[in-house]
């Protein structure tokens, strides 16, 4: 129970780092989803089970800030977990490219899968510019932000994210 | 290939189960009660945390900008308090024309032009999503915000409606977003066509102002203010510039580019407007038809007489 709640504390936190991004440096024009890469790097390393819990939760928060609750991140972000566990246990844990790897794949598929649950999106959108303008640079920057907390992570010798103290 | 244990195959089908449960929740808009209680228990814990950041952050931003420019500040106080003075004279000199227009309307038996009743508000969080264009502000229920209540800024600029509220907080969907449609009215004496202003949902991209008539009298530098005719917003609040104008549906109809004055403004500080009498805002636009069209009677009249006496 004191790992779920640690963890919950944890994505909360991403939440509130990732609404108050754009309002700390206004000439931002992309905003890392910081939910995304936890739940991905937790996938990879633990596997699916976790992950898709985590992600349930990581989606949930951010549609409260979206619609009124129930919103589409949350179907979305599990099924990103799911897909990203497939990579857990399958590489070394030295291979520091492989979680940044995986982030920058879950990222375009996260994005993808949103536009095409997105009713106003999924007929209007152009989405080769939308994938060359937006959802590539994203990815990018989500797999950079990842490579270095990985590495800290890995450098730290796994402290702190597993949640078991 | 991939080897799955026991736990983790019931956690996935729990986890598929909830889905299933919260998308058919979506979709068919049902209103739960309890569910609705977590969403505010969950964002109305949120927001404070937010609130409380931004103030941190912006009295360590300001700290640093007055320790950095002390001799700046002072020579704006100096400045300041010249532009002041002046600002006073004028103050008196605008009240005595103030007063001669309340008489000249009581006169001409105008209506009395009201004034919104606004409450100020400061942008506490962005978006969460790079699709959705939304901010939370600082104020909510109890400061009497409803949804669906315009938000402009302080220059007058349309920024976008209430979307949800909370106790303290509320958010607000951007014009910029792809679910925001206004009506817009061309602001011109000799034009005064009408269309449907689109979010483009991205903040780079200019929104689009579509449906207007096959004929109507639109140019590049145009501006667009809201019309008021759903009565979801005022009339006249400023949206943006025609950029660029094309033809649609086959010639049926046309469409225009608008570069929305918000642009060019980082959102800080926003303002809600809590009540407008639509019926007052539609006098106000019969009012302008009304002077724009004696202008034009005048204007014909004056041409006839040229003609007359040629």
């Amino acid at each position: 129970m004191k790992k779920y709640i640690y963890n919950i504390l944890i994505l909360l936190f991403l939440l509130i780092c990732q609404l108050s991004m754009a309002v700390i440096f206004p000439s931002l024009r992309l905003i890392p989803d910081f939910i995304l890469i936890y739940i991905v790097v937790r996938a990879i390393i633990f596997g699916a089970k976790d992950a898709m819990i985590y992600g349930a939760f990581g989606g949930l928060f951010q549609d409260v800030f979206l619609t009124s609750f129930i919103g589409l991140f949350t179907p979305v972000k599990t099924a990103v977990a799911f897909l990203a566990a497939l990579l857990s246990g399958r590489f070394f844990p030295e291979n520091l490219l492989i979680p940044p790897l995986g982030v920058f794949m879950a990222t375009v598929v996260h994005e993808l899968l949103y536009l095409l649950l997105k009713e106003n999106y999924l007929f209007a959108a152009n989405y080769l510019v939308l994938i060359k303008e937006i959802i590539l640079p994203l990815a990018a920057l989500n797999a950079l932000i990842t490579f270095f907390a990985y590495l800290v992570y890995f450098l730290w010798g796994g402290w702190g994210i597993s949640g078991q103290t | 290939m991939f080897k799955f244990n026991r736990n983790t195959l019931i956690a996935a089908v729990l986890v598929i189960t909830l889905i299933i449960i919260v998308s058919f929740l979506y979709f068919s808009d049902l209103n739960l009660p309890f569910i609705n209680w977590l969403s505010d228990l969950i964002y109305n814990t949120i927001t404070p945390v937010l609130n409380l950041i931004h103030h941190l952050v912006e009295n360590i931003k300001n700290y640093f900008i007055t320790l950095f420019s002390i001799d700046e500040v002072n020579q704006e106080i100096k400045e300041l308090r010249q532009k002041n003075s002046t600002l006073e004279r004028q103050i008196l000199f605008l009240e005595n024309i103030n007063r001669e227009n309340k008489r000249l309307r009581d006169l001409l038996a105008f209506k009395e032009k009201v004034d919104y009743q606004m409450q100020g508000a400061e942008v506490i969080a962005n978006s969460p999503s790079i699709w959705e264009k939304t901010i939370t502000i600082n104020r909510g229920s109890r400061d009497g915000v409803q949804d669906r209540m315009p938000v402009i800024s302080y220059q007058g600029f349309l920024v976008g409606r209430i979307e949800n509220t909370g106790s303290n907080s509320a958010q607000v969907r951007l014009i910029t977003d792809q679910d925001f449609v206004v009506g817009g009215i061309i602001a011109r004496t000799e034009s005064r066509e009408i269309g449907l202003v689109r979010g483009s949902g991205r903040d780079d991209q200019p929104n689009i102002m579509d449906n207007i008539a096959w004929d109507a009298d639109l140019e590049t530098g145009d501006i667009v203010l809201s019309s008021g005719l759903s009565n979801n917003f005022p009339a006249g609040l400023k949206i943006g510039e025609v950029r660029k104008v094309e033809t649609d549906n086959y010639g049926l109809s046309q469409k225009a580019e608008i570069n929305l004055f918000i642009s060019d403004i980082t959102l800080e500080e926003v303002m809600v407007i809590k009540n407008f009498d639509s019926k007052i805002s539609g006098d106000i636009e019969t009012e302008q038809n009304a002077l724009n069209e004696d202008s034009e009677t005048a204007e014909a009249i004056g041409e006839d007489e040229e003609i007359e006496e040629n």
